[in-house]
């Protein structure tokens, strides 16, 4: 499938990423070499290759967890055009708030928060104090964990106890209660069921249709073909081609 | 960082070319960092990379041998607060500023009660009214989770971690904007530390205070700071987003302090 004609969210040009490994001999490891790709709102672009060729790598550049080592990544949001390869901390926390979502494999728990105020955070932050906005997001939280069946009785719990794939859908939950126009999902399905991966194809779906940019890794193949718009070979993601 | 659109454009603290020596040693040298309002700062290091030196001389404790430290103040912008007369200082030191000590006893008067404790600030800002105070010490005793009957009890009395929830209202009873932490959870036992670390997290999220805080324990600035600064030998020797710095480590010596932890 072709790339819609839109002003692409998301311009990735010549990136590159090693790391350097100062305590094993100053050894590096290319991880991503020149990748250049454009992702368009409306678009689900899956990232496929064996594990080891830099998908992971790839989406972390994007959200600032892992430097750049050479290369542009250009964001467009708010009519503003930000190289997120060379954005100060305190922009890239902006638009993480703002403009991209992030969903990883593993929930990093916070000890002894309940469920539905992990879920409810990420829209309890934008308005604190607000009494009338706290509720309206725990509403929210309540609906995506019931679509996603978390049992009411685990709400009020931390989920450091919940099982790999309830943990899963907690993380999922919170990635998406806030819309963003870019999210980058690492795996979202990896732990689970029949039933729930339809409801998080579902979810992605539905994020997509409102207008969402997604880049995503899934490995389950059902999965991928009922979210992708395009599938991108990682291994083919280089040298001056733009995807 | 939580979704303000007009967000100023100084910042609330601002440390430029900082240097202090204590005769030839060198404790700190050229050190310059922003600290932006509602945002946590984590300093790391090893004991000895001039962490507390550091936290002291930008909560204008300890006056720096060379450098400016400039804070955004409520009414007359960014002032450097070593060129302030000694009272101003004082004022802003006592209502604008909070100083969170690693060891309780040393930011707490041991021989008032509790709720003195958390008044006395209060009442060096001119509050005399005994019923005010007494309701506003005990509604922090409550949000620091700390049981309100035990108000008029002596802090020799609290456990380690209840001194640190006492000290922490203390702290935070003038509604500072900015508080300074130095290895706030590190004397206390591993649960009371959990609950300490996720009370002083969402304390910093509600009430949108910046804080700087100084720690040895990697998981303790994953889990409250946004921004992270390593100090070697009194140097500043990285600086980014903490979980950036903590998964792609640059430096070498913060590619050992990393690799040299379990799972931060």
């Amino acid at each position: 499938m072709n790339a819609p004609a839109m002003t692409p969210i998301l311009s990735v040009r010549e990136l590159s990423k090693k790391f350097v490994l100062h305590h094993q001999g100053s050894a590096c490891l290319p991880v991503l070499d020149r990748v250049s790709l454009d992702v368009a709102p409306g678009e689900c672009v899956a990232l496929h290759g064996p594990s080891g060729a830099g998908k992971s790598s790839l989406l972390k550049c994007i959200y600032g967890n892992y430097k750049t080592s050479a290369g542009s990544i250009v964001l467009r949001h708010d009519e503003t055009e930000t190289d997120l390869a060379n954005a100060t901390p305190r922009v890239l926390l902006r638009l993480r708030a703002h403009a991209m979502g992030y969903v990883s494999q593993f929930l990093r728990a916070i000890p002894r928060i309940p469920t539905l105020d992990i879920v409810a955070e990420p829209l309890v932050s934008q308005a604190p104090g607000d009494a009338e906005a706290v509720r309206e997001a725990r509403h929210q939280a309540e609906q995506l964990l019931l679509r996603l069946r978390i049992p009411m009785r685990l709400w009020s719990v931390p989920p450091a106890t919940f099982s790999g794939g309830e943990q899963q859908r907690v993380n999922i939950a919170r990635g998406l209660i806030r819309r963003k126009p870019l999210l980058l999902l690492d795996e979202p399905t990896a732990a689970l069921d029949e039933d729930n991966r339809i409801t998080v194809s579902a979810l992605i779906n539905e994020a997509r249709e409102t207008g969402a940019a997604i880049i995503g890794i899934f490995h389950d193949a059902r999965v991928r073909e009922s979210v992708a718009t395009r599938v991108l070979e990682i291994a083919t993601l280089r040298r001056g081609r733009i995807a | 960082m939580n979704g303000t659109t007009d967000e100023p454009e100084l910042p609330l603290l601002r440390a430029q070319g900082i240097a202090k020596y204590y005769g030839e040693r060198k404790a700190i040298e050229d050190a310059s960092f922003e600290l932006w309002p509602a945002e946590v700062l984590a300093v790391v290091g090893e004991s000895g990379s001039g962490k507390t030196t550091l936290l002291n001389c930008v909560s204008a404790r300890l006056k720096p041998g060379a450098g400016r430290v400039e804070f955004l103040t409520r009414h007359e912008g960014m002032v450097d607060i070593y060129a302030l007369s000694e009272p101003a200082r004082r004022l802003i030191a006592r209502t604008d500023w909070g100083y969170v000590h690693q060891n309780a006893e040393a930011g707490l008067r041991m021989n008032v009660s509790a709720g003195a404790n958390v008044g006395e600030r209060l009442m060096a800002l001119g509050e005399r009214h005994y019923g005010s105070l007494r309701e506003q010490a005990s509604e922090w005793l409550g949000r620091v989770e700390l049981d309100e009957a035990r108000i008029d009890d002596s802090p020799r009395g609290y456990s380690g971690g209840m001194r640190q929830r006492l000290q922490i209202a203390r702290n935070l009873v003038t509604h500072p904007r900015l508080v300074f932490m130095d290895e706030p959870t590190s004397g206390l036992d591993v649960s009371v530390q959990a609950k300490l670390l996720d009370l002083l997290r969402s304390l910093t999220r509600t009430l949108r205070l910046a804080a700087i805080v100084v720690t040895h324990d990697l998981a303790v600035a994953r889990l409250l700071s946004h921004r992270m600064l390593v100090m070697k030998a009194g140097a500043i020797v990285e600086e980014g987003l903490t979980d950036q710095v903590l998964d792609d480590p640059q430096h070498p010596y913060t590619q050992l302090l990393v690799s040299s932890v379990l799972q931060p």
